[in-house]
């Protein structure tokens, strides 16, 4: 029965050294190859920018000793300070985020035990999406069904190629789709998609108009050939990106009366959707949530982060970024950084740097997709002296990570 | 530490006890036998006046997974705390989120759980959320039926032991306990704007029908061996005039094993003026003349809540009647399912007769090995009214007071007025335990014979069932004291069961290339490692 799984042989995930899982933006491309680890350069190869940095980083900075004031210290001297500084705080704001399930997970149970407020770096875009759903709900879509279903792609945004740099390739560039041999339709809307979208919905709902623009005439043309129009907003950082949205999700269940259509709606930065996901499995809402009270509240704007720290209402910053190795905003609070071994602070050290394992570099772990459907699994390509973020949680909270990792 | 609990009442159906005081002796995490020498006890609890069954087992609630997660984030203004409900235990102020769930299981003497609609491709953030659900044991039953891989074996004519090898890998890679379908083929219908899918319709570009697919995945769970039968949500769920499609379905199961969830959702005639009626009567001789056929009833109690399904097709159909105004529809890979709040009313002819065709479904079905109590959670009510369920059933004169209260034509058509059968303990403990242990597969628990992991429920016996089953005297968890007075005192981490059928390992060849031609990430990110659940979620899996 050599063919045949049993308890004691059962599959496991087998990966190659071309399955490496990239976890440094919210596209998680997994057809990564890197050959050697642990050799200089292994990551040197990478077409993209964004896995070449992230790949690179990680690889180089297998260890790193804590800091205290940007003085190299011991393990429990440098625990022992930031400790010190949590039970201080009245208002400890828990945020960057940048990591995966053990870091969101790691600062909600340091939120809550201190009574702080979590929130994401991008928690500004992510609130954005956030308020538009929790007013109305919208239909929507994945990025796999995307890729294997849509005739029509409405891009909507600038920086779309900043934020996902394979975004493109993966979803457009592909041999093969699920019946169907026709590529998608692209279409990119960066100038004035409110105006665009509004336009449509109106042309779609057979209303008059006086008269529209061009690109709006056309668009409505080409979603009233098509079958499965698909509209991803990423409009981050656009002063009207709240309505653009709205207007996305309107059109969609304009198009749903009679016909198909969705939204693909996408965290764009490092550990965004899990953040999101796990706040919300573990508060209840999601980010941008307090705990300040005994229990959770959650409140989109006067809970984000960056206002906290301006209006001093926060005293005192716990900054998580396992994936991105850029420091803190500055800020007047003191601040502890959990963070990437290879963090640069030049000249403005935190009161407290712990370093921590990279997750999927350093160590195994789970971070969602962009579009929060699937939670891939992370593995440790080298070993690392770094500390797992669960683990110095557990130390932080002053109870041993090993009990588990929830209770 | 060994264990004496004296002088309850006993009610352990698995083993024949029906009310009779005696003792229950525990030592570590199991149930022993009564050492010869009663001072042997380290501690005893003296439990005159109470009733000990074993801890409860709930086969069907929607308690982890996006779509259950994306209902929280949908719906704040459902549940705001104003409080921590105890002052030591995390999240314990999180109403609704993963800890809370454990906590109000337990406190009702609940010791497992099983979330029923684990989409394969989201079935990681299901294990992530199970692990984070204190005290109960945990597991999942993985969806399958619209997945494009297997309509496409069926559409291409392979085989039956392809189907069973599939699901068994299926099994294996999402860590579940079993196999549930959900409207087969009708989220994949509804991609290709198909609006309604029933027995005999065929998904459009497979042409193959509904019955097809959930023949193959029937026989697949049989042809594998593993306890669970087959979980089946039937077409047309909620549609006036149902009742056919569950008949059909049971028709269709063909003397094998099928377990129909929810059937109250089911339980539709169309006759009278509103087109609406009772068709429990017919279903319930359908399942009392199928002896293969279990079912649970997806119980409806009035109030505010939110319908979570996999079901597409008929949450898109229900949108419009959300409550408050909102609602999500979703699209994945090989799935679907949406979000639609609700709340029902007692007033409303429809909600009043949902819920008389539920305790109706109950009371007509003969044999309680074979109906299983659930509010489908949280789609007909929260699985905190399970107290209020219980007590409808036992006490005639309860459900005299609520048919007073509910609109008046639906009490004029409904059976239920007519119904005078009462529950008692015994039947709640097999419904509750020893039957739903059998059907999952669980030979250690649900009952409390030795061998038995100590999973012990100790209630107050009051008159008002309600009460009873609110709030546990006392609750074991693996002989750990959990619960006292309804309160939870401690929390431990409870477990997450899973099967792993044997399958053909070749299936793995055509399952990769499908990966890379068209998924978004290779097979082994879709497979969840036993090792990788421990060290990741720290959540340790039971393999049956």
């Amino acid at each position: 029965m050599t063919d045949q799984a049993d308890n004691a042989s059962e599959p496991v995930p087998a990966r190659t050294s071309d399955q490496v899982a990239c976890p440094f933006c919210a596209m998680l491309c997994d057809d990564l190859s890197l050959p050697v680890h642990s050799l200089p350069g292994a990551a040197d190869t990478l077409a993209c920018a964004r896995a070449r940095a992230g790949f690179s980083a990680a690889l180089a900075q297998r260890s790193r000793s804590p800091t205290i004031g940007g003085r190299e210290t011991d393990w429990p001297q440098a625990v022992e300070h930031a400790r010190t500084l949590l039970e201080a705080s009245r208002l400890p704001l828990f945020h960057g985020l940048l990591g995966d399930l053990a870091d969101a997970q790691g600062a909600l149970r340091l939120a809550e035990r201190y009574g702080g407020v979590i929130d994401h770096a991008d928690g500004d875009a992510m609130s954005v999406n956030l308020a538009v759903y929790q007013d109305s709900g919208w239909i929507c879509t994945s990025l796999g069904e995307t890729r294997n279903r849509a005739d029509l792609v409405v891009l909507i945004g600038e920086r779309i190629d900043d934020s996902l740099p394979r975004l493109r390739e993966r979803l457009f560039d592909v041999a093969e789709r699920l019946h169907t041999d026709a590529p998608a339709d692209i279409v990119t809307l960066s100038e004035d998609p409110l105006n665009t979208l509004d336009e449509v919905r109106t042309l779609l709902r057979e209303r008059p108009l006086p008269s529209p623009s061009s690109l709006s005439v056309d668009l409505h043309e080409r979603i009233r050939q098509c079958r499965y129009p698909v509209f991803v907003p990423l409009v981050a950082g656009q002063a009207d990106a709240e309505l653009i949205v709205r207007a996305a999700a309107d059109l969609v269940r304009v198009l749903n009366e009679e016909h198909r259509a969705a939204l693909l709606m996408m965290t764009t930065g490092a550990g965004g959707a899990t953040a999101q996901q796990a706040s919300t499995w573990h508060g209840g809402f999601g980010i941008r949530t307090s705990f300040a009270a005994g229990y959770p509240e959650q409140d989109l704007r006067r809970h984000a982060g960056h206002h906290l720290l301006a209006g001093d209402e926060a005293d005192l910053l716990v900054w998580i970024s396992t994936l991105d190795t850029n420091p803190p905003p500055p800020c007047n609070q003191p601040r502890i950084v959990i963070g990437h071994p290879a963090t640069a602070f030049d000249d403005a050290p935190p009161d407290v740097f712990l370093p921590v394992a990279v997750p999927g570099v350093h160590r195994s772990g789970f971070i969602h997709r962009g579009d929060g459907l699937h939670m891939l699994p992370l593995q440790a390509l080298l070993k690392s002296t770094l500390p797992g973020t669960r683990e110095l949680v557990g130390q932080l909270l002053d109870t041993p990570a090993e009990t588990n990792g929830s209770c | 530490m060994l264990t004496r609990l004296t002088g309850a009442r006993i009610y352990d159906p698995a083993n024949g006890v029906n009310g009779e005081v005696r003792d229950v002796w525990f030592d570590g995490t199991h149930i022993v036998a009564p050492p010869t020498d009663p001072a042997a006890a380290a501690q005893t609890f003296d439990l005159r006046g109470k009733v000990i069954m074993a801890g409860a087992i709930d086969i069907h609630s929607h308690i982890a997974g996006g779509n259950v997660n994306n209902a929280r984030a949908l719906l704040p203004e459902q549940h705001l705390a104003e409080r921590a409900r105890y002052a030591r235990l995390p999240f314990a102020g999180a109403k609704w989120s993963a800890f809370d769930t454990g906590y109000r299981y337990a406190e009702m003497g609940f010791t497992t759980v099983v979330e029923p609609a684990v989409l394969p491709i989201n079935a990681s953030q299901a294990h992530a959320e199970l692990a984070n659900i204190p005290i109960i044991d945990k597991a999942g039953l993985a969806i399958v039926g619209n997945d494009d891989f297997l309509l496409r074996m069926l559409r291409d004519g392979g085989d039956q032991q392809q189907v069973t090898d599939y699901i068994a890998w299926t099994l294996h890679a999402t860590r579940c306990l079993g196999v549930k379908v959900i409207n087969a083929g009708g989220a994949s219908s509804f991609k290709f704007n198909q609006r309604h899918l029933s027995l005999d319709d065929e998904v459009p570009m497979y042409g193959v029908t509904s019955r097809r697919i959930l023949n193959a995945v029937q026989t697949a769970v049989v042809q594998m061996g593993i306890e669970h039968p087959v979980h089946v949500h039937c077409n047309n769920l909620g549609v006036p005039g149902n009742v056919q499609s569950a008949l059909d379905t049971i028709e269709a199961a063909d003397g094998l094993p099928m377990h129909l969830a929810h059937v109250q959702f089911y339980g539709y005639g169309d006759e009278g003026e509103r087109g609406f009626s009772s068709g429990a009567r017919a279903l319930a001789d359908a399942v009392n003349a199928n002896p293969n056929i279990t079912i649970d009833v997806g119980q409806v109690l009035f109030g505010q809540t939110v319908t979570i399904s996999g079901d597409v097709l008929r949450q898109f159909e229900a949108r419009g009647i959300a409550s408050p105004a909102k609602s999500v529809i979703w699209e994945g890979e090989d799935g679907g399912g949406g979000i639609v709040p609700f709340r029902y009313r007692p007033g409303n002819f429809v909600n009043a007769l949902q819920w008389a065709i539920g305790l109706e479904l109950f009371l007509l079905a003969d044999d309680p090995w074979r109906v299983f109590f659930t509010t489908d959670h949280p789609n007909g009510a929260p699985f905190t009214a399970y107290p209020e369920l219980f007590r409808l059933l036992m006490d005639r004169d309860h459900r005299n007071h609520w048919l007073s209260k509910i609109n008046p034509g639906a009490v004029d058509i409904c059976l239920l007025r007519h119904l005078d059968r009462e529950y008692d303990l015994n039947d709640i403990a097999i419904m509750t335990r020893a039957a739903p242990a059998r059907l999952l597969g669980l030979p250690d628990r649900g009952h409390l014979g030795v061998g038995a992991i100590a999973d012990i429920a100790v209630y107050d016996d009051l008159e008002d069932r309600s009460a009873m089953f609110a709030r546990a005297h006392l609750l074991f968890k693996s002989g750990v004291k959990v619960v006292e007075h309804g309160r939870v005192t401690q929390v431990v981490q409870g477990l997450t069961h899973a099967v792993t059928p044997d399958f053909a390992r070749s299936i793995e060849a055509p399952l990769g290339d499908y990966f890379d031609r068209f998924h978004m990430m290779n097979m082994s990110s879709f497979m969840l490692s036993r090792e990788q659940l421990a060290e990741s979620l720290g959540q340790e899996l039971v393999l049956h």
